[in-house]
């Protein structure tokens, strides 16, 4: 268990200042990723989930973002320290990263082929041209896209929004990267596209052993393919825990009331609980726990005043909650 | 009853090319489709990005003209009608679509965006008594009077898609086509608004057409459900049944490819092979059968009718009774 973690991000804060003020996108946000593990990063939309995934390879504009403070520790050394320099070197070749909408992350007056060459030639030292080739068309071949030496001279246009995500994918394995930042890979695919995705990055840690971050809102597609799972809530990891115990016994009353207000296709249900209200602002976030205007357990006089600080259950379990011991 | 009844509809878009445009083909968005729907019934769409799942919704409330077939309405058919004869059909027909957002005007305040319905229609004439209806609608969704004089901007996600439902309501409508009406919300708000759509149903009685990607979602509400690929209709059930027992080799595939939120379920799925072909050029004979798995020789040649396998059960497969 001592194993040293490949990935560790502690009290992460990064602000955006922009011209109606300030907005807290990430406060406190700390989770940790071995070797070979996938993670997965679980929220709504707007609860710093993207921003806390760009700040690990520093591809935030600054400004109008500020990375507060926090740590990101990558096998043992701090990213936030780097020169623009040296992460360039980390950047694609140790951790890449895909990204949701693959239509807008390809360039559409490039053929494939250059698109998924360029990581391999840059990072890889390859100056062979015929070497670069059989290198594009194997990692094609490997994602799955038939006719992959044909493929190479077609524009990300011609590609169904299923092959262009595997494409994104093959671009940020080129370089055997020990980490994958995978960036809500599947929230524009169909179901059965979202299935091979999935297998894909299944067989990617089985064959190449890397680490995944995984940023969803889905809790479905975290339960297939996670070992663990930290839980955002308005710019705080709320829990952390491996993925059976988060889903199967969550103790963090959002984590609680999330789980019961999605349907199941598994399960039989009556009526949905829905949670109250909607998402906080995160240029005017509540005092105190941030999820108390919403929480069916709020305790009178500590919830709105006391900001609670994440807690150890158990070993690897985590929780930022009042209810949890004093 | 019926309240609406679409028989063998279809919807061809031309594909025009050239410098002198000229039609080089068609794509077949729907193709061929009967289906009924009952009053007080919430019938469920399901089919993946391109099948013809939204351009059904269109045809269905005349938003879009059919090329071929009949719709009827209440026992009229409305599918050949002139646009100047459709206003009383219109008024028993509303449409929610995804995106809250684009669909309020951002200049118009919402108690006028959803008193628009009633002033086209010439109802509550008395500016009194129509403002004092949008207040009511804006209490039933949820919302509070004092939204009235508020612009679209001024509220989240969730509530916008309250105020589609209101305006959709206004006119006090029989049938609603509610076309991915949660997709673009927040996961938390999502409950919200299908308990939503589930109370105000109930409470009018409404005919509901529910098209969605969003197959948990669909069985939660849908007390019928459709599976639609390339343009036609492949399975049709009730929920349970659809759930518990599906036949048409894409249904099985479609509905055990949905993440379970349970980690100690992972099964190792059937991956459907290739991908979904064109519905300029579909396959001949059963448009399913170049992915299919029980694909027989017959398939390949012979287009499988929707066929009755029990009461309420329908399947379009071939090769479904050799299944079991």
């Amino acid at each position: 268990m001592d194993e040293k973690p490949l990935l560790e991000v502690k009290n992460l804060s990064v602000n955006f200042y922009i011209r109606h003020g300030v907005v807290n996108a990430v406060t406190d946000a700390s989770f940790k990723i071995r070797k070979n593990e996938i993670l997965g990063l679980v929220g709504e939309s707007g609860c710093g989930k993207s921003v806390t995934a760009l700040s690990i390879l520093r591809l935030l504009l600054e400004p109008p973002a500020k990375i507060m403070g926090g740590r990101i520790l990558y096998k043992g050394e701090d990213l936030l320290e780097k020169t623009e320099k040296e992460i360039r070197e980390i950047r694609g070749k140790e951790i890449s990263m895909i990204f949701q909408n693959p239509l807008s992350s390809l360039n559409p007056v490039l053929t494939i082929g250059f698109q998924v060459s360029e990581p391999i030639i840059l990072h890889q030292n390859l100056k062979n041209d015929e070497e670069v080739k059989r290198r594009t068309v194997e990692i094609l071949r490997q994602m799955g896209i038939p006719e992959a030496e044909k493929r190479l001279k077609e524009y990300p246009h011609a590609f169904s929004g299923g092959m262009r995500q595997r494409t994104m994918i093959a671009m940020a394995l080129s370089c055997n990267p020990s980490l994958l930042i995978a960036d809500e890979p599947t929230t524009s695919l169909d179901v059965t596209i979202q299935l091979q995705i999935l297998k894909l990055m299944r067989n990617l840690r089985r064959d190449v052993g890397s680490s995944i971050l995984l940023i969803t809102h889905d809790f479905g597609v975290a339960a297939q393919l996670c070992d663990t799972i930290a839980v955002m809530y308005a710019g705080e990891t709320v829990e952390y825990g491996s993925a059976v115990d988060v889903l199967k016994d969550p103790k963090h009353p959002y984590t609680k009331c999330l789980l019961r207000s999605i349907p199941r296709i598994d399960v039989d249900i009556e009526r949905l609980e829905p949670i109250k209200g909607s998402v906080p602002n995160a240029m005017n976030l509540p005092d105190g726990c941030r999820f108390h205007p919403r929480c069916p357990y709020m305790i009178e006089d500590t919830c709105e005043k006391i900001k609670p600080e994440a807690r150890q259950l158990t070993e690897g379990r985590l929780v930022r909650c009042h209810l949890y011991g004093r | 009853m019926d309240l609406i009844e679409m028989r063998d509809v279809k919807k061809h878009f031309p594909i025009y090319s050239g410098i002198l445009p000229k039609v080089v083909g068609h794509i077949k968005a729907v193709d061929g489709i009967s289906l009924s729907i009952e009053q007080n019934e919430v019938l469920g769409l399901i089919g993946e990005s391109g099948c013809g799942k939204t351009t059904l919704g269109k045809v269905a409330l005349r938003l879009l003209d059919p090329s071929e077939g009949s719709i009827f309405f209440e026992g009229i058919d409305i599918a050949k009608k002139k646009h100047d004869d459709l206003l009383s059909f219109k008024k028993k027909t509303q449409i929610i679509f995804q995106d809250a957002h684009s669909s309020l005007d951002p200049r118009s305040s919402i108690g006028l965006s959803v008193e628009e319905p009633l002033r086209t229609h010439k109802m509550f004439q008395d500016r009194a008594k129509r403002k004092e209806r949008v207040v009511e609608l804006l209490e039933e969704v949820g919302l509070e009077s004092e939204h009235y004089d508020r612009y679209p901007h001024e509220f989240s996600g969730g509530q916008k898609q309250r105020i589609c439902i209101a305006r959709a309501l206004a006119l006090d409508p029989k049938f609603v086509v509610a076309d991915e009406p949660v997709s673009s919300l927040d996961v938390s708000v999502r409950a919200q608004i299908l308990n939503l759509l589930k109370d105000l149903q109930a409470k009018y009685h409404l005919s509901i057409l529910y098209i969605s990607h969003d197959i948990s979602g669909v069985k939660y509400i849908s007390n019928r459900v459709a599976i639609m690929y390339l343009g036609k209709i492949v399975e049709l059930a009730d929920q349970n049944e659809i759930f518990k027992n599906p036949c048409h080799p894409y249904t099985k595939v479609l509905l055990s490819s949905v993440p379970v939120p349970d980690p100690e379920t992972r099964e190792e799925v059937k991956l459907l092979k290739g991908e979904v072909p064109s519905p300029i050029d579909p396959p001949k004979a059963c448009r399913f059968h170049p992915r299919c798995d029980c694909c027989t020789p017959e398939c390949k040649e012979r287009e499988p009718e929707l066929r009755r396998i029990k009461k309420g059960h329908f399947v379009r497969c071939l090769s479904f009774k050799d299944l079991g």
